[in-house]
């Protein structure tokens, strides 16, 4: 059984493993042919190309597991960083910071803003549910888009209130784009990512079992709300990571999960990671279709996520298993 | 020995009191009923007795130990909990991972069940009767079966109690049966202790070793089957009359409002 799960997840290792390695030689020059020194080619593939894509991965793939744990939390498929106002958090807690002054390329700033917003969000998003107490799933995602609304006006009154300097950057921010950051802060990214990714999968059977009920899993022995609080401590500085070096990328965390569990069922230690190789796949292939269209222009690539998942997505759900 | 003492105990929720001053205890090797009007309590109750809501007044000991100063970790060596309302978001999980969540307090993402532990699972599994399902998706089965699969993964657990509320609600009249003789068996032969809300009042009568009524009125009235067919106590429960039809197969009557 584990065993036969463990190769479903294989075709999202391959297309992980086969975008990661082709992303730094796609772009719009040929960095290997058209440039006379062979020097400036390698810069652009190991310094530029290569770190934007491994960032873009583990920001994708931090984004999509952070929704597969929000579904499950809340046990309802809707709920998502996105949709919970989590992602909102972050960036306001960011464009905060942008806002008084902090420069754009010095992230530590913003990066501790964007965790602060993602925290705060996710413990005010929670302790509203549990005021309401013992609410349905419905009513924490209803709480989630309210507290998302809210926040997007808060963005939207600061938007009216920055100096254009500060206005282009925060909206550059809100749509989400990879940016090629040096190598020191992609790893610190793609490892602040990757221990996510081992915190929940260590909870894997946990999350699991809340499937069946806060109260079921409760009688059998989950410590529930210390879960859950880990949990979202976890994802929230997953998040925060994710938005202060990307922005808020949207999309990405609804739908990955839905797909994933088609091709590797419901076994979270194999889909937890699974949901992590597709999402980091997803805003992969989006930086680079961004990288591509217009080039030399770049269009975003929190524009294209929902383009590039959308018809596989709707196409997997319409046609039943 | 593996008793659970409820005594004096009181919920109150916002000034409004749900459960007014109630003692009863439960044993193992019994099936104890607990029958009631809606809205009288019951699932609150429940939940207090095992741990799940923690405001109320009295003491609950589990073999002389307060529920509260237990963790989750030792309750659920106590009792494994069927709730009636299924908050629940179960796709794609097979029927066997839902009857492994039983053990789920002994596993982490990187440690899976060791040998000891399968054959549990495989035990609990052929114990439900559901050898053959035990590969299907869990949301595809019938109601009935669904109820035998979680009944397995109570039974996993290796809990002292099973605590089933309205199991079979949503059953039809097989099913139901099927359910409440399988709590019987596993009562017969793994020695647990069953408490179980049900408002089939003729179905508790037929199974149960022992009921407990609760009421508004009149609190908790305690008595076997037999005590409680021939008395006013199932009439005043309702708060309406009822008939009771004698069975000439069952010792127990079939219980109409008149």
């Amino acid at each position: 059984m584990y065993r036969s799960t463990i190769k479903a997840a294989l075709p999202f290792l391959l297309l992980s493993a086969t975008l990661l390695v082709i992303a730094p030689f796609i772009g719009p020059f040929d960095a290997w042919d058209r440039f006379a020194l062979p020097d400036e080619g390698k810069i652009i593939v190991f310094q530029l190309r290569l770190p934007r894509a491994i960032l873009g991965f583990a920001v994708g793939g931090i984004l999509a597991t952070s929704g597969l744990v929000c579904q499950s939390l809340v046990r309802n498929p809707l709920a998502t960083p996105t949709t919970l106002g989590v992602s909102s958090g972050a960036a306001l807690g960011a464009s905060l910071v942008i806002l008084w002054g902090s420069s754009f390329q010095t992230f530590s700033a913003p990066f501790v803003g964007a965790v602060c917003g993602a925290a705060v969000t996710s413990v005010l998003l929670f302790s509203l549910y549990s005021v309401a107490s013992r609410g349905s799933s419905a009513q924490i995602v209803l709480i989630g888009i309210l507290v998302n609304y809210l926040i997007a006006s808060v963005i939207l009154f600061i938007q009216c209130v920055a100096d254009p300097a500060a206005l282009s950057r925060i909206v550059i921010w809100l749509i989400g784009a990879v940016p090629s950051l040096s190598w020191r802060y992609t790893i610190t990214i793609a490892s602040l990512a990757l221990g996510c990714l081992v915190l929940i999968t260590l909870r894997a059977p946990q999350l699991q079992v809340l499937a069946l009920g806060r109260d079921a899993a409760e009688s059998r022995g989950v410590a529930v709300g210390s879960l859950e609080r880990s949990l979202l401590l976890t994802t929230s500085v997953g998040i925060g990571a994710a938005v202060a070096s990307c922005g808020s990328i949207g999309f990405v965390g609804i739908l990955e999960p839905q797909i994933c569990r088609r091709f590797v069922g419901s076994d979270y230690r194999i889909l937890i990671p699974s949901v992590f190789l597709l999402g980091g796949s997803v805003v992969l292939c989006a930086d680079l279709l961004g990288r591509i269209i217009f080039a030399p222009f770049e269009v975003p690539a929190g524009v294209l996520t929902a383009l590039v998942e959308i018809p596989v997505g709707l196409f997997l759900l319409i046609k039943r298993r | 020995m593996d008793e659970v003492v409820v005594s004096n105990v009181s919920v109150a929720h916002g000034g409004r009191t749900i459960i007014p001053n109630i003692s009863f205890s439960l044993k193992r090797g019994e099936l104890c009923g607990l029958i009631g009007a809606n809205g009288v309590g019951k699932t609150t109750l429940l939940r207090a007795v095992i741990g799940l809501e923690t405001q109320y007044r009295g003491s609950i000991l589990l073999a002389g130990r307060e529920i509260r100063s237990l963790s989750q970790y030792e309750r659920a060596s106590w009792f494994a909990y069927l709730p009636q309302k299924r908050d629940a978001f179960v796709t794609g999980l097979t029927v066997a991972q839902v009857v492994e969540s039983g053990l789920v307090r002994f596993v982490s993402g990187f440690r899976g069940l060791d040998t000891a532990q399968r054959r549990t699972i495989d035990r609990a599994i052929s114990l439900a009767g559901i050898d053959r399902l035990s590969d299907r998706f869990f949301d595809e089965l019938s109601g009935g079966e669904q109820q035998k699969v979680l009944i397995a993964s109570s039974l996993a657990q290796g809990a002292r109690y099973l605590i089933l509320d309205e199991p079979t609600t949503f059953l039809d009249l097989t099913s139901a049966h099927g359910v409440m003789q399988l709590l019987r068996e596993l009562i017969l032969h793994e020695g647990v202790g069953v408490w179980v809300v049900c408002h089939d009042v003729s179905l508790i009568l037929a199974y149960g070793d022992r009921v407990l009524a609760l009421s508004r009125e009149g609190g908790l009235v305690k008595g076997t089957p037999a005590e409680l067919s021939g008395s006013e106590v199932l009439t005043s429960l309702y708060g309406q009359p009822l008939r009771m039809i004698p069975d000439p197969l069952n010792r127990f009557p079939c219980i109409v409002p008149q």
